[in-house]
């Protein structure tokens, strides 16, 4: 396990501007505010959170399918963050995602050969038909599909087989950086645990880096070296999977440990009741994010935003509970 | 492929049949005495007799249902109007309407699809509002409005086109806008809509994720993805249109089936309605046919061997 | 005085038409005229609409033809006698008569052709078989009709299109096949026929062989528009020459566009609220007398039609001979008012009644009926418009006596013949279901008349007749009598010698282009 970072974030923000209609005012959505964390290489970075924290916008900001509105994306020490697209080309063979909705993430009107086949074109990775045709076999195979599945359409598949060929077409261009963005969440229970194996082994095989994207705790501990927990576009705590899993500090990161489900769909469904209703990520407040469903809060916390911070053993926090240092901006 | 197709062509036997008990009961409820209507003002009693009896329209329902079939069957069916064998009425119509619904169908999808592009590509820019506005502007325009304006301008004003009737194709250019108006708009919202839900699949997120360019990934993969949707649209719109437009006809005196359709429900033409709506459903029926199959060549999602 | 200033419109409408007439007439060209709506078909007795009757008009000749003031003139036949007890006409035809597919017009032809009416299931074949004994060939060209019973208006009979000559080789070939036969009319007119697109267009082109002389236009082209205001675009636009039926608000527009000629022109249609006579109140003459009073007639014609009628005088248009102008209810709501009372009616118990009415049937019919609706407001009767299909209305009028549910209804009829309006509409026999006396009027003394009206064969004597008839069914407010309605027609510039039958027909026979 390497120790220089590979990927690093610095106080990136984005925000979107939203109209809901033709005469009504424009508003602004923060979903990613001023978050800053790293990722070595052959780590998996586990970022948890509730649904529309800005998980799906963090991932989408580091494949540089947004821009970014402020803050820093470093990959292997360059700054990518306002590169143009150019520049930027020899980064995306090494920079992949894999997306949650294994039915939408394949063109329904091409087959798992042509899906393949367009990465290598378009990095020019295979020089002649032969060795595409192996490549596409080999990658196949290793994600554990058969040669026979490679003219079909993603239709003729079941979510777990298409979600192995997205990963597929991820690993092809031989990457060293994937951003798994809820890739089990669509799935069946029964096939989750085999395509979060999958990811496990070829992550040693191929020494990837994982940015592992999802609202489920459980799977995340899964696969996870280090854990994020996102809350209202913020990380607010940030450890080693076993030093948070013994001592979470921030009141959030209980509150969503309190509640990892037992493996068991029933029981899931109490997740989002125990959080309460998730406030808006519009026109975000000073203040601790967490402030309204807090029941530690000081006078502090109304008024200006925790840093995320070090608390020793590279454990980070952003709660007044543990520091008292102002958030500058 | 064949199967679905022979299935398909049987499952319209009881189709036309339900369609010909459905039509013959509606026009024997509709109120009014087609004896007395044809027979016109100033008839003496003994012509009103004579039509009922004529046309057996005096003989229970049941009779007269199965007189029909029986008729229809060996293609002998008349119009109780003109007294002509029905299919040399409706084909001729049904003919004008076909002319008429393909230059209007070409004009509407190529219009329609587009401006939807514009729209979808250009999504939620001021160009997509006033695509948008337009197309609301075409689905609500009424069609006699439109079509005396359109005259007045191009016929009466500036004297490109003729006003309404029948003969080059220069006659067809108004009518087949008129008519392709609302199409039009529909197709336009239809395929910007699709496109906007094509660009929120992953796979387009993907293909950005590539690097491959805007352009590319509109043409090679929103569009081809967005526009099969499209054909169905369309095919369902030429489906419609084939029905005949009672107003756009009216307007245009364009000689086609729909005011054939309308005319014979007013003078109460029953075995006229009859064998019209069976024609039309049966026309509406293959249409679909025709555009359920061209899918499934279109989308290899869909297959109709099995099942 | 309205009656006068009327008569002089058509004076000089004619009189213009004579100043046409004078200039020199060329030939060439092709007239394409514009209708609302398709023929039927195109054999002549089996005709009742009146698209058809312009169509066929122009093909087809009959033994004798009205003129543009519905007088009976020769046409086929050269001179006519008439028996002394009225049973038996003698036709002396015209010699030299071809049809258009070459065979002779004959007294042999005459006969054929009503023959096959009379004994066929025609459309018109009642009201001949009703009449005529026996048609008899004298000679090549003298034929004989032999009556049932006398009969005052069978010139006029034999003046309907319906009673045209048709080819004795057409009748060989089709037979009783009338929608075959329909479809290939050959006679003896100024026009031959040579296709017929349904819903489209009927083609018509010049009798190079015409008796009389060939027609001055090469062709004339009948298409079918249905919406009014297209066909005056049409006109405007120079795509059609001539159209009728054109809406009234275009009016002004049109007179100023110097490419067309807009005109006014009578009809012989009578609108009216009929009047079920048989129900309470109904039945009360004075309660009918009040709703007459209680019409505004003059400005329902001025506002409501905007000038396109005029009200009546008799149930008969003044368009018809035989026409007597007893004179309208003057507007008079007090009286009205009045009436009402005696019968038992004020603001307490106040006269509802139902007002059924087509719409889009006749010019304005439903607002007609919405004026009305106001007007009889006003005198404290309270009416329910109930506007009706065309098709649903015909069912809810024609019920029959028992089930007869309707006060009052909005109407028009249009006719050829006096004694046909008073007989089929004031006759206590012709009742619904199958008759048109839909209101059941029943006055013995009118009864009697009609049976008068039927018989007399001196025109003076008949004319008498009618006006009795007109004055009792009037002074019996039989209905609420409203107008008559003119409409308008349209031609391009340069059209001459049009000529218009107040029966709803637009000769053309004689038109020219002077270009
Ligand atoms: N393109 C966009 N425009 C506007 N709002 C967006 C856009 N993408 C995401 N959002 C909003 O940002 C918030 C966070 O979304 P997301 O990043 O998908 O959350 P998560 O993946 O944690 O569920 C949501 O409220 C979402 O509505
Ligand atoms: S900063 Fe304050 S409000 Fe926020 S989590 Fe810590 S104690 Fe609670
Ligand atoms: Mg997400």
């Amino acid at each position: 396990m390497g120790k220089n970072p590979i990927l690093k974030i610095e106080k990136l923000t984005k925000i979107f501007k939203v109209s809901d209609g033709f005469f009504k005012p424009k508003r602004f959505i923060t979903p990613v505010n001023n978050i800053s964390f790293e990722v070595r290489e052959g780590e998996a970075l586990g970022l948890v959170g509730e649904s529309g924290c800005g998980k799906t916008t963090t991932g989408r900001l580091i494949v540089k399918l947004l821009q970014a509105s402020s803050g820093k994306i470093i990959f292997d020490g360059v700054d990518i963050t306002n590169m143009k697209e150019k520049e930027f080309k020899k980064y995306r063979r090494d920079i992949q995602i894999v997306f949650q909705d294994p039915f939408s993430s394949l063109n329904p009107r091409m087959t798992v050969y042509q899906i393949l086949r367009r990465p290598l074109r378009i990095f020019n990775l295979t020089s002649n038909l032969d060795q595409e045709r192996e490549l596409i076999l080999k990658t196949l195979e290793e994600v554990g599909l058969k040669e026979e599945h490679v003219n079909r359409y993603p239709h003729e598949f079941s979510g777990g087989q298409r979600q192995r060929v997205a990963i597929a077409r991820a690993i092809i261009t031989n990457p060293r950086f994937v951003v798994l963005d809820e890739p089990t969440s669509a799935l069946d229970v029964s096939v989750q645990a085999q395509i979060m194996n999958l990811l496990i082994s070829l992550k040693e095989e191929l020494r990837l880096t994982y940015l592992f994207i999802s609202h489920d705790l459980s799977v995340v501990k899964f696969i996870s070296d280090k854990i994020a927990v996102m809350y209202l576009g913020r990380i607010v705590e940030q450890a080693s999977k076993d030093e948070i899993f013994n001592n979470r500090l921030h009141p959030y990161t209980k509150l969503l440990f309190d509640s990892i489900p037992i493996p068991d769909p029933n029981v899931k469904a109490q997740f989002m009741i125990d959080l309460g209703e998730l406030p808006s990520l519009t026109n975000v407040k000073p203040g601790c994010p967490f402030v309204n469903r807090c029941e530690y809060k000081k006078a502090i916390c109304e008024r200006t935003t925790p840093a995320l911070r070090n608390v020793g053993n590279e454990h980070y926090v952003a709660c007044y509970l543990y520091h008292d240092v102002e958030e500058s901006s | 492929m064949l199967n679905f197709i022979i299935r398909r062509l049987l499952l319209l036997i009881p189709i036309l049949i339900g369609v010909s008990i459905v039509t013959f009961l509606m026009v024997h409820f509709i109120p009014g005495d087609p004896a007395r209507i044809l027979a016109g003002q100033n008839a003496t009693p003994e012509d009103v007799l004579a039509i009922r009896e004529r046309f057996g329209l005096d003989k229970p329902l049941t009779v007269q249902y199965f007189m029909f079939m029986k008729a229809l069957i060996s293609g002998e069916v008349k119009s109780l109007r003109t007294e002509k064998n029905v299919m040399e009425e409706i084909i001729p119509r049904f003919l004008n309407t076909l002319q008429l619904s393909i230059l209007s169908i070409i004009i509407s999808a190529s219009m329609g699809i587009f401006f939807g592009i514009i729209a979808g590509v250009k999504r939620n820019t001021w160009i997509d509002n006033l695509v948008m506005g337009f197309s609301l502007f075409g689905v609500s325009m009424p069609v006699f409005w439109l079509g005396i304006l359109l005259m007045l301008l191009f016929a009466v004003k500036l004297g490109w086109l003729p006003a309404g009737g029948k003969g080059t194709w220069k006659h067809m250019i108004l009518p087949a806008i008129t008519l392709g108006m609302a199409t039009s708009a529909i197709i336009a919202r239809m395929t910007r809509a699709n496109i906007l839900q094509v660009f929120h699949q992953d796979y387009i997120r993907t293909a950005y994720a590539f690097g491959i360019s805007e352009r590319k990934i509109i043409y090679k993969y929103v569009l081809k993805n967005a526009l099969i949707p499209v054909v169905t649209i369309v095919g369902l719109q030429f489906g419609y249109l084939l029905g005949g437009a009672v107003l756009t006809e009216s307007v245009f005196g364009w000689p086609g089936v729909g005011r054939l359709i309308a005319e014979s429900i007013f003078t109460r033409d029953y075995t006229l309605i009859q064998v019209g709506v069976m024609f039309v459903a049966l026309i509406f029926v293959l249409v679909n046919l025709i555009v359920d199959f061209t899918y499934a060549i279109l989308d290899p999602r869909i297959r109709y061997g099995q099942g | 005085m309205r009656n006068h200033v009327w008569l002089m419109v058509l004076l000089l409408l004619v009189s213009s038409m004579l100043v046409f007439a004078s200039e020199t007439p060329k030939y060439g060209g092709k007239v394409i005229y514009t209708m609302g709506t398709d023929a039927k078909t195109l054999l002549p007795p089996h005709i009742n609409d009146s698209p058809s009757t312009q169509v066929v008009r122009h093909i087809f000749e009959g033994l004798v033809e009205y003129d543009s003031k519905m007088k009976i003139k020769p046409l086929l036949a050269e001179k006519w006698e008439i028996s002394d007890d009225g049973l038996t006409y003698t036709f002396y035809l015209k010699k030299g008569v071809k049809f258009h597919d070459g065979s002779d017009f004959n007294a042999q032809a005459v006969k054929k052709t009503f023959d096959f009416i009379i004994n066929g299931k025609l459309r018109r074949t009642s009201i001949y078989k009703e009449r005529i004994k026996e048609v008899e060939v004298v000679d090549d060209y003298t034929v004989r009709f032999r009556l049932n019973a006398t009969f005052g208006d069978f010139l006029n009979q034999l003046a309907s299109s319906n009673a045209a000559i048709l080819s004795p080789k057409a009748i060989e070939k089709y037979g009783n096949d009338y929608g075959e036969f329909g479809k290939n009319p050959v006679g003896t007119g100024p026009f031959v026929f040579v296709e017929w697109k349904p819903g489209e267009r009927i083609l018509l082109k010049a009798n190079e062989n015409y008796w009389n002389g060939r027609p001055y236009l090469d062709e004339i082209d009948f298409r079918v528009t249905p919406e009014d205001v297209t066909r005056a675009l049409q006109i405007q636009s120079g795509d059609a020459h001539v159209s009728t039926r054109i809406p009234p608000v275009m009016y002004a527009a049109l007179q100023k566009d110097p490419r067309v000629v807009v005109e006014k022109v009578p009809e012989t249609r009578v609108i009216f609220l009929g009047i079920n006579t048989i129900k309470k109140p109904l039945d009360d003459v004075r309660v009918r007398k009040a709703l007459n009073y209680a019409i505004d007639k003059e400005k329902i014609c001025k506002v409501v039609l905007q000038g396109m009628g005029f009200p009546l005088k008799s149930p008969v248009s003044e368009m018809l001979p035989g026409h007597y102008p007893v004179g309208a209810y003057p507007y008079d709501p007090k009286k009205a008012k009045e009436l009402l009372k005696e019968a038992g009616f004020d603001e307490k118990n106040k006269l509802k009644l139902e007002l059924a009415t087509p719409k889009g049937r006749y010019l304005m019919d439903y607002q007609t009926a919405l004026a009305v609706q106001g007007m009889l407001k006003e005198v404290g009767v309270e009416v329910d418009v109930r506007p009706m299909e065309w098709g649903e209305y015909v069912n809810y009028l024609f019920t029959g006596r028992e089930n007869a549910k309707y006060d009052i209804y909005l109407l028009g009829w249009g006719d050829t013949l006096a004694s046909n309006v008073i007989d089929r509409l004031f006759s206590s026999t012709n009742v619904p279901p199958l008759g048109e006396n839909i209101g059941f009027y029943s006055n013995p003394k009118v009864d009697e008349l009609i049976a008068k009206i039927l018989r007399e064969v001196n025109d003076e004597k008949r004319n008498e007749y009618l006006a009795e008839a007109q004055k009792i069914i009037m002074d019996d407010a039989a209905w609420v009598f409203l107008h008559n309605v003119q409409e308008l027609i349209l031609y391009r510039k340069g059209l001459k010698g049009l000529e218009w039958h107040p029966y709803e027909f637009l000769d053309l026979r004689k038109a020219w282009w002077d270009k």
